[in-house]
C-alpha cells in the first residue's frame, strides 16, 4: 500500500511534499490580488473558466525572496479546451521585452517566477513546459497556484519550488511563505477588504450592516432608558415603593453620561467653557480677515505710491503728498539704480 | 433770435437722434452760450421741451436760468426744479452731471441767504431744498458708495435746519468712489460733506463716528492747508475728548506736513493743550482754562461742544479714580474730583453706570462707592455674533480693496512706472 502510494507519488513528476526550502518567500499581498483579478477577469469575460498564467515579480536578495507585483503572460496558444494535452507556448518576445521595461522602471525587480490559477488536481505537463520555456530567464522559478475553489481557513495560496530531477523530472516543492505589507498595501487592502465583500445571504453591503447593528444597539439603549425613566416617574408619583438602592443607581448612570447638549443644571461648566472657546475661535478668524484686508491694503498702498510719488525724497519736505515714509521708499528704490549705470 | 432758434432746433435734433454725447457737447461747449444769452425767452424754450426724452435739454435751460444774475421767482424755479428732477431721465443726466450739481449749489446759496434775510419763517425754506437735493442724489449717484458735491450742499441745509433724517441716510453708507462730474468735482466739496457730516454726527452724539469724520477731513492729503481742516481740527479735538477716547498722538501720523504746522501755529494754545489738561489736570484748571480762551470758542462756535467736553472731563477724572481706589467714599470722591457736593458726584455716577462706562455699586447707607472690574467675558452668544459680524465686513472691505488694487495695476501710469524702472538691467521687478 504505502510501496504504490509512493510509487504513485513518484510516478507523477509533482510532489508536494513540504520540506526543507532552499529560499526563505516574502510574499506581497499585491500578488495574490494581481492573480485573483486576472482570474476573475478571464473568468467574467470568456464566461467559463480558464486557467490563467502570468509572471511573478520580484526581488532576490541571497536566499530569501520576495513576491512584489505580477504581470500576465501573453500565450500565443488560444485554446485551451483540452487541459490534458495542450500545450500553452508562452510568447517569449513579449516577455523579454515586458521585462526589459520593467527593469528600467524598477531596476531591482526581477523575474522570479510564474503562477497559475488552479485547483488540487493541476495539469503538470503544462507546468513542465512553463518551466522549460522559462527557464533560460531563471534557474529556478517559483510557482506560485491560487486555488479558486478550495475552501480552507488559510490563503489558498500554495508556492513551489521547482527543482529538477535527475536532468528531465521536475518536482515542485511546495514551500511556506510569510505575508508582508507595505503602508499604502495595507490601507488598500483593507479597504477592499472591507466594502466589498457582500454578503451571500443579503444583499446589502457590510457598511449598512455596520450601521444597522449600531442602530439597534442604540435603540436598545433608548428603550432601556425609558423603563428607568417610567420608574422613575412612577416613584416621583407615589405610585410605586420607593427603593434608594435602585435611584442611587440611576443617579450615579446619570451622572455618568456627557453632558453636551441637556438643559439641566449640569451643563453649566461645559456651556461656558465651549463658549469662550468658539468666541476665541472667532476671534482668530476675525484676525485672519484682518490680517488680509491689511495686506491687501499695503500692496494697494505701494503701487498707489509708485505712481504718485515723482520726486525723490531729498526734495522738499515730504513729496508731492506729504507721505515720508512714500519718501523713504522711493529713497530704497533708487539705491539699486546707479549700480546699473556704472 | 435766429441763432438761437438754430440751436434749439438742432439740439433737438440730436436729442432724437439719441446721439447724447455729441448732445452734451453743444449744450456745455462755453462759446455757444445761446441759451444765457436770450434769457428772456427761456420760459418758452422749456415749454417746448417734453421730459423726460429731453432732458439734457431741459438740464441745460435750467442751468442758464441759475446762471443768470437774478432768478425772478425763485419758488416757482425750485418747484420746476423739483418737477424735473422727478421726471427726467436719469441716463441723460449722466452726461452733464455738473450742470445738476452747481443748479444744487446755487439753490443752496440762495436759500442760505433767504435764511439769514428773513426772520419768520425761517425754516421754510430750507425744509423746500431739503428734499430736492435728495432726489438729485439718488438721480445722479451711479451706486451707494459715490460722493457727489451735491451732498455737502445737503448736509449743509440739513444743519442748517435741523433735520438730520435725509443726510442721515447718506452718511451711515461709506464712500469708496467720488463722481467727477465732468472735471467740476472740487476738493472743497469732499471737505465740506465730511465736515458737515461730522458736525450732524456730533448733532446726534455719535461722537466716534463724528471723530472719525473730522479726522478724515484732517488727514486728507493736501498740499495746502484749507481752512476747513483747520476747523474741523478744532472740533475733531473736543469730539474725540467727549468720546472718551484720548491717543497719545493728537494727530495720526499720515496727516500731511504742512496741515500739521498750520495746526500747530493756529489751534495749538486753546485746543491741543485740551488733552494734557484732560490726562493730567483738576476741574478747576480746566474751568480757569475755558474761561481764559471764551471768547475764540464762541468766535469757532463751539461753546456747545465744549461744555460736553466738561461732562466727559469729570467722567474722565472718575474714572482714573478707580485705578486708584477699590472703594472710595463719595465725599472723597467728589473732592477729589472737585465737584460741588456729593450729590453731584452721586447723580454723575449713576449716569455713568447706566451709560455702561463705569462698573461700580454705590452703598447709600454709608456712602460708599465700590468699583468693580468689567463683568464682560466675552463668551456670551451676542459676542460671537459681533465677532461673525466684523468678520463679514472685513471680507467685503477686502473684496473692494482687491478691485481697487486690480484697478491700479492695470492703469497705464502703473505699468509706464514699473516699466521704465529697469530697461537697463534684468533685476526682476517685484510686481507685486
Amino acid at each position: 500500500m504505502a510501496a504504490t502510494t509512493a510509487s504513485a507519488a513518484a510516478a507523477t513528476t509533482t510532489t508536494t511534499t513540504t520540506g526543507k526550502s532552499s529560499v526563505t518567500l516574502s510574499l506581497h499581498p499585491l500578488v495574490i490580488m494581481n492573480v485573483a483579478e486576472h482570474h476573475t477577469r478571464v473568468r467574467v469575460q470568456t464566461a467559463h473558466a480558464t486557467p490563467v498564467y502570468g509572471a511573478l515579480l520580484g526581488k532576490i536578495k541571497g536566499r530569501h525572496v520576495e513576491l512584489c507585483n505580477t504581470f500576465e503572460f501573453k500565450l500565443t496558444n488560444a485554446s485551451t479546451t483540452t487541459t490534458t494535452n495542450s500545450t500553452v507556448t508562452i510568447d517569449m518576445d513579449f516577455l523579454t521585452k515586458k521585462l526589459e521595461l520593467i527593469r528600467q522602471v524598477h531596476p531591482d525587480l526581477d523575474f522570479t517566477g510564474w503562477y497559475t490559477v488552479e485547483s488540487k488536481d493541476w495539469n503538470s505537463p503544462v507546468m513542465s513546459s512553463f518551466y522549460s520555456q522559462l527557464s533560460s530567464l531563471n534557474e529556478s522559478p517559483l510557482l506560485l497556484r491560487l486555488d479558486p475553489v478550495g475552501v480552507s481557513n488559510e490563503l489558498p495560496i500554495h508556492v513551489y519550488e521547482t527543482i529538477v530531477d535527475l536532468g528531465t523530472k521536475i518536482d515542485f516543492i511546495e514551500i511556506s511563505y510569510t505575508l508582508i505589507t507595505e503602508e499604502a498595501e495595507r490601507i488598500g487592502i483593507d479597504h477592499v477588504a472591507r466594502y466589498s465583500v457582500t454578503d451571500g445571504t443579503s444583499d446589502t453591503s457590510i457598511v449598512s450592516d455596520q450601521i444597522a447593528i449600531q442602530y439597534n444597539a442604540i435603540r436598545l439603549l433608548y428603550q432601556r432608558m425609558l423603563v428607568l425613566l417610567e420608574y422613575v416617574r412612577a416613584v416621583k408619583q407615589g405610585q410605586l415603593e420607593r427603593n434608594d438602592d435602585l435611584l442611587r443607581e440611576i443617579g450615579s448612570l446619570c451622572q455618568r453620561l456627557p453632558i453636551i447638549n441637556t438643559d439641566d443644571n449640569n451643563n453649566q461648566m461645559f456651556r461656558e467653557d465651549f463658549d469662550i472657546q468658539q468666541s476665541d475661535v472667532a476671534l482668530l478668524a476675525l484676525l485672519a480677515c484682518c490680517t488680509q484686508e491689511i495686506s491687501t491694503l499695503n500692496d494697494y498702498l505701494n503701487k498707489f505710491q509708485v505712481i504718485h510719488d515723482k520726486q525723490q525724497h531729498s526734495s522738499g519736505p515730504g513729496g508731492s503728498f506729504g507721505y515720508s515714509s512714500g519718501g523713504r521708499r522711493m529713497a530704497r528704490g533708487g539705491a539699486y539704480f546707479p549700480a546699473s549705470f556704472v | 433770435m435766429a441763432t438761437l432758434d438754430q440751436f434749439v432746433v438742432n439740439i433737438r435734433q440730436l436729442t432724437t437722434d439719441g446721439k447724447f454725447s455729441d448732445l452734451a457737447q453743444a449744450l456745455s461747449s462755453p462759446n455757444v452760450d445761446h441759451l444765457t444769452k436770450n434769457i428772456q425767452h427761456i420760459d418758452s424754450i422749456i415749454a417746448t421741451f417734453p421730459l423726460p426724452e429731453y432732458s439734457m435739454c431741459m438740464l441745460a435751460c435750467l442751468h442758464a436760468v441759475v446762471k443768470a444774475p437774478n432768478i425772478p421767482d425763485s419758488d416757482l424755479f425750485l418747484t420746476q426744479v423739483d418737477t424735473f428732477i422727478q421726471t427726467s431721465s436719469a441716463e441723460q443726466v449722466y452726461y452733464l452731471p455738473q450742470y445738476l450739481c452747481e443748479i444744487c449749489h446755487v439753490i443752496t446759496e440762495r436759500l442760505r441767504k433767504e435764511n439769514r434775510a428773513r426772520v419768520v419763517d425761517i425754516r421754510n425754506s430750507l425744509y423746500l431744498g431739503i428734499p430736492i437735493l435728495y432726489r438729485a442724489i439718488e438721480l445722479l449717484r451711479r451706486e451707494p458708495g459715490q460722493l457727489l458735491s451735491i451732498h455737502s450742499d445737503l448736509y449743509q441745509l440739513c444743519l442748517l435746519c435741523q433735520w438730520f433724517e435725509p443726510a442721515l441716510t447718506y452718511l451711515e453708507t461709506d464712500i469708496i468712489d467720488i463722481n467727477r462730474e465732468n472735471g467740476k468735482f472740487d476738493v472743497k466739496h469732499l471737505l465740506l460733506s465730511y465736515y458737515y457730516g461730522g458736525m450732524i454726527y456730533a448733532c446726534i452724539k455719535q461722537f466716534d463716528r463724528a471723530a472719525n469724520f473730522f479726522e478724515n477731513v484732517i488727514t486728507a492729503p493736501a498740499t495746502a492747508t484749507s481752512a476747513i481742516a483747520v476747523e474741523a481740527y478744532k472740533k475733531y479735538v473736543l469730539v474725540k475728548l467727549i468720546s472718551g477716547t484720548i491717543p497719545t498722538n493728537h494727530l495720526p501720523t499720515y496727516t500731511s506736513r504742512n496741515v500739521q504746522q498750520t495746526i500747530k501755529s493756529l489751534c495749538s494754545t486753546q485746543y491741543t493743550e485740551l488733552f494734557n489738561l484732560f490726562n493730567n489736570g483738576t476741574l478747576t484748571q480746566f474751568d480757569e482754562f475755558v474761561n481764559r480762551h471764551r471768547d475764540q470758542y464762541a468766535r469757532d462756535r463751539n461753546l456747545g461742544l465744549i461744555k460736553q467736553t466738561r461732562n466727559a472731563f469729570i467722567c474722565n477724572s472718575i474714572q482714573q479714580l478707580t485705578k486708584t481706589f477699590l472703594t472710595v467714599s463719595l465725599k472723597d470722591l467728589a473732592n477729589r474730583v472737585q465737584l460741588q457736593s456729593t450729590n453731584e458726584a452721586e447723580k454723575y455716577l449713576i449716569d455713568m453706570i447706566e451709560n455702561g462706562q463705569i462698573f461700580a455699586s454705590i452703598n447709600k447707607k454709608d456712602g460708599m462707592v465700590i468699583f468693580h472690574g468689567s463683568p464682560e467675558r466675552f463668551d456670551a452668544n451676542n459676542m460671537l455674533a459681533k465677532l461673525q459680524d466684523e468678520t463679514e465686513k472685513r471680507i467685503q472691505a477686502e473684496k473692494q480693496l482687491k478691485e481697487l488694487e486690480r484697478q491700479i495695476s492695470l492703469s497705464k501710469a502703473y505699468i509706464q512706472r514699473t516699466q521704465q524702472s529697469s530697461p537697463y538691467h534684468d533685476r526682476p521687478k517685484i510686481l507685486n
